[in-house]
C-alpha cells in the first residue's frame, strides 16, 4: 500500500497542528461555534447526539495490520474500545472527547492516518472496490489513480466550501462493488487497448439521500493524464453554480438535471478548456511512482501437501467448508483466496467491531495476510490474501471473536446506519431494527434457503443505510413524533444500478420484522426454480407483495 | 461597512499579500464599479470591479490587462463560490490586485491566497496578524494553485525526492 514520504507525513502533520490550534481557539471562546464549525467537520469531528463523532479516513478501504492496531488502541484510550465501519469505508469513534481529538489526530498521524475532508461540504474520502488488486476480472488495479485522487483532494485550496458533500468512488472491475452509480462522481476505469493507456468514464450526478438519482454518463473514454483537470472544470462549475439556497438540492446531482446533462457536459467542456493540459496533467512518472506501492506481494504458492491438506479438511469438516463457501471468494492469485469478516456479530449494530476484534484481524492480516485489511461497502472487513494453506488457523482464529459467521450476502448482512441510538439527524433508531430482523431470522438453513438479499436500514432521509438501493430497504420516519418505517423493494447497486419503489404505509417498529417475514414468504411461494430475491421481485413486480403485506387492511 | 484599523503588513510571495486594515491603501468599495454594471467601453475610467458571489463576469476576460483592482465579496464565508472566482481570474491572466472582503474568515487565508487573492479586508487589527501569520507559514500543499502551478508531483521531480 502506499507509503508517506516525508512530505505527505509533514501535510498531515501540520493539519494536527493547524486543527489543534482551531480547538484551542474554540474552546477558549475566541473562535465563534459558527466559525470552528466548518473546520471541525473537514476535520472529520461531528457533533452528535451524546457526544462528538470522529471519522476518521481509510482512504478507498486499505488498511495496514499497524495501522488497525492503532485505531485499536485509539479506541481503548479515547474511546468505549470498539469503532464503527461505515458504508465509504471509513472508521468512526462514537465516544470521543472534544478537547483530546486533537491528539487522537496526532496519533493517527503518526501511523499514517487523517481525518481530513471525512465530512463537511468538501471532497471527501474516494472509495473503491474492496477487492481491489485481488479480484477475478480487474481491468486494472484502481487504487494508483485513487491514491493520485486522494493527494489532489487533500487540502483542496478551491474546493473547502462547496455548496454540499461531493463523493467520488472508483471502479475497475466490470462487476461494480463501489456503487460508482450512487456517487457524485463516479470513475471506471479501462485499458486502452490501442495504446496500452488508461481511460476513464466519468459518471455524473448519482445519490441517495432525499432525492435518489442515479449517476449518468458525462465523459467517455477520457485519457487518465486529464483526470484531474477535468475533474477540476467539473467540480468548478459545480461550486459555481450549485444552489447554496437550500441544503436539501444543494447536491451536483440536482444541479445537473436542472442544467441538462447535455448542457452540464458543455459547461464543463468550457471549463476545461482553460485547464486542460496544465501541470496538474497527470504524468506517466507519478502514476509509475504510486503504482510502485500497490506492487502485488511476493505470494507463495502452496506445497502439495499442504493443497491436500487444505482439500482434505474441506471434505471431513462441514463447518469449515461451510465458512469457505459462504465467507471467502477466488483469488486472482492461484492458491490463494480473500477471506470476508461480517462485522455482523449478535449484540453489535452492524459495522461495528470491538477492540479485540480489531487486534485480532490485525494479528491475523501480519501473520497470514502480507500485513493488509481492507474495509467495505458492506460494512465488512476482507483479509485480501490469504494462503489456502492458512485458511483453517485463519477460521479457528476467527471464531474466537465471532467473527466468522457464515452470514456473508444473506438477509443477515445488512447495511444499516448508527441511526437515532447516536445520530442527531435521525428520525428514528435504525439498530433495533437491525437486531430485530437478525434474532427473528437466525437459522443459517433459512437464511441460505432465501439466496443473497441486500437489506439497507437508514434511520432517516439522509439514507446513510443506503435504504434506496437495497433489495429490501427501510426508512426510518417520524410520524407525529413516533417512530415508524418505511419499506421499499427492488432497489440494487451495481452496473444496474436502480431506487426501490415504496410498498406503502409506514410501519411500527415492533412490526418490521414480522413485515419482512411476509416479504420473504411471498418471495419464496413466488420463485421459479433458482430465482434470487431480486428476479423473482423483477418478474412479478410490486404488487404481489403490498397485497400480502396490507391483506390485513382489506 | 466595517471599521478598519492602520494595519498594512506586506509578505513576500508570487504576488505581494497585503493584509489591508484601515488605510489609505484600503479600496473602498465605493471606487469600485459593480460587475454587473461594468462595460468595455468604460474602460480606463472603471479599473477597480466589485464581484460578489453568483454575479456573471465572464464579460471582464477580454480586459483583464486594462483592471487594476477586482474586490470578491464573500456574503458568507460558507459560500465557497469566491474561491472559484479568484482562480478562474488568475488562470484567465489577471495580474492585479484581487481583493477579498466580506464574510470570510481568518482561517480561510491560506486557501485565499493559494487561489490568487492578494488583498485580504479584516475588521481588526488581531485577525490581520493572524492572517499574517497563517500566510508567512510556508505549508507543504499537494496541489498547484495560484501561487506555484506545479503540483507536488511535479515539485518531488525536480526536487529529487524520488
Amino acid at each position: 500500500m502506499y507509503q508517506y514520504d516525508h512530505i505527505d507525513q509533514a501535510i498531515v502533520d501540520q493539519r494536527v497542528i493547524q486543527f489543534r490550534d482551531q480547538t484551542q481557539r474554540f474552546l477558549s471562546g475566541e473562535l465563534a461555534s459558527e466559525a470552528y464549525q466548518p473546520l471541525r467537520l473537514q476535520n472529520g469531528l461531528y457533533i452528535q447526539r451524546h457526544a462528538p463523532m470522529l471519522r476518521i479516513a481509510v482512504p478507498y478501504g486499505t488498511l495496514s495490520s499497524q495501522q488497525l492496531r492503532k485505531l485499536a488502541d485509539i479506541s481503548r484510550r479515547y474511546d468505549r474500545s470498539y469503532a464503527h465501519v461505515s458504508t465509504r469505508q471509513n472508521f468512526q469513534f462514537n465516544w470521543p472527547e472534544l478537547a483530546r481529538v486533537p491528539d487522537i489526530l496526532a496519533e493517527l498521524a503518526g501511523v499514517q492516518m487523517h481525518a481530513i475532508q471525512t465530512s463537511g461540504n468538501c471532497i471527501r474520502n474516494i472509495t473503491t472496490d474492496e477487492l481491489a488488486g485481488v479480484a477475478l476480472g480487474e481491468r486494472l488495479d484502481p487504487r494508483p489513480i485513487c491514491e493520485i485522487l486522494r493527494q489532489w483532494s487533500t487540502l483542496h485550496p478551491e474546493f473547502a466550501f462547496l455548496p454540499r458533500k461531493f463523493k467520488i468512488a472508483i471502479t475497475a472491475n466490470p462487476e461494480d462493488r463501489a456503487a460508482i452509480l450512487a456517487h457524485d462522481v463516479g470513475i471506471d476505469l479501462k485499458v486502452d487497448t490501442t495504446s496500452a493507456g488508461i481511460l476513464a468514464d466519468v459518471y455524473v450526478g448519482g445519490g441517495l439521500g432525499r432525492t435518489p438519482i442515479i449517476g449518468n454518463l458525462l465523459k467517455a473514454d477520457l485519457p487518465v493524464e486529464h483526470l484531474i483537470t477535468y475533474l477540476e472544470a467539473l467540480i468548478r462549475v459545480y461550486n459555481q453554480f450549485g444552489r447554496r439556497d437550500n441544503k436539501y438540492k444543494a447536491r451536483i446531482k440536482i444541479l445537473v438535471k436542472a442544467t441538462g446533462l447535455t448542457e452540464f457536459a458543455e459547461r464543463v467542456e468550457r471549463a476545461w478548456d482553460l485547464l486542460k493540459g496544465n501541470p496538474s496533467t497527470i504524468s506517466a512518472e507519478e502514476i509509475e511512482r504510486v503504482s510502485a506501492h500497490f506492487a502485488l506481494p511476493d505470494y507463495r504458492l502452496p506445497s502439495e501437501d499442504e493443497v491436500k491438506n487444505y482439500h482434505d479438511r474441506l471434505d471431513s469438516d462441514a463447518l469449515f467448508s461451510r465458512w469457505i463457501e459462504r465467507n471467502t471468494r477466488r483469488h486472482k492469485q492461484e492458491g490463494h483466496r480473500i477471506v470476508y469478516i461480517p462485522l455482523k456479530s449478535h449484540g453489535l449494530a452492524p459495522g461495528d467491531i470491538t477492540a479485540d476484534q480489531m487486534e485480532l484481524v490485525a494479528r491475523l492480516a501480519e501473520q497470514y495476510g502480507y500485513g493488509i485489511v481492507r474495509t467495505t461497502h458492506q460494512q465488512n472487513m476482507v483479509l485480501p490474501d490469504i494462503n489456502v494453506a492458512s485458511l483453517y488457523e485463519v477460521w479457528q482464529s476467527l471464531q474466537t471473536e465471532q467473527l466468522a459467521q457464515p452470514v456473508l450476502n444473506t438477509l443477515n448482512d445488512m447495511i444499516c446506519c448508527p441511526g437515532g441510538d447516536f445520530c442527531s439527524l435521525a428520525n428514528a433508531k435504525s439498530i433495533p431494527v437491525a437486531e430485530a430482523i437478525q434474532a427473528r431470522f437466525e437459522s443459517f438453513d433459512f437464511l441460505y434457503d432465501l439466496g443473497p438479499i441486500e437489506l439497507n436500514i437508514s434511520g432517516c432521509m439522509n439514507a446513510c443505510g443506503h435504504h434506496h438501493i437495497g433489495h429490501i430497504g427501510i426508512l426510518g420516519v417520524d410520524k407525529k413524533g413516533r417512530e415508524f418505517f418505511q419499506v421499499c423493494l427492488g432497489g440494487r447497486q451495481g452496473r444496474e444500478a436502480s431506487v426501490g419503489k415504496i410498498l406503502g404505509p409506514s410501519f411500527e417498529q415492533e412490526r418490521i420484522p414480522e413485515i419482512i417475514e411476509i416479504i420473504l414468504q411471498t418471495y419464496i411461494e413466488h420463485r421459479a426454480n433458482e430465482e434470487t430475491f431480486i428476479e423473482t421481485y423483477d418478474r412479478i413486480g410490486i404488487d404481489a407483495f403490498k397485497e400480502a403485506v396490507y391483506a390485513d387492511a382489506h | 461597512m466595517q471599521t478598519l484599523t492602520d494595519t498594512n503588513l506586506q509578505i513576500q510571495s508570487r504576488y505581494q499579500l497585503n493584509v489591508v486594515g484601515e488605510s489609505e491603501n484600503l479600496i473602498l468599495r465605493e471606487q469600485c464599479c459593480p460587475v454587473t454594471q461594468w462595460r468595455s467601453d468604460s474602460e480606463g475610467s472603471l479599473r477597480k470591479v466589485l464581484i460578489t458571489a453568483g454575479e456573471d463576469f465572464s464579460h471582464l476576460f477580454d480586459h483583464l490587462a486594462s483592471l487594476s483592482h477586482i474586490v470578491v465579496e464573500f456574503p458568507v464565508f460558507t459560500d465557497g463560490r469566491g474561491f472559484s472566482t479568484a482562480r478562474e481570474l488568475r488562470e484567465r491572466g489577471y495580474s492585479g490586485n484581487l481583493v477579498a472582503a466580506g464574510d470570510f474568515i481568518v482561517d480561510q487565508v491560506d486557501y485565499l491566497a493559494r487561489c490568487g487573492f492578494d488583498t485580504f479586508e479584516f475588521s481588526s487589527k488581531s485577525l490581520a496578524e493572524i492572517a499574517r501569520r497563517k500566510l508567512n507559514s510556508n505549508q507543504e500543499v499537494y496541489q498547484g494553485d495560484a501561487l506555484q502551478p506545479l503540483p507536488l508531483f511535479r515539485r518531488r521531480r525536480a526536487a529529487g525526492v524520488i
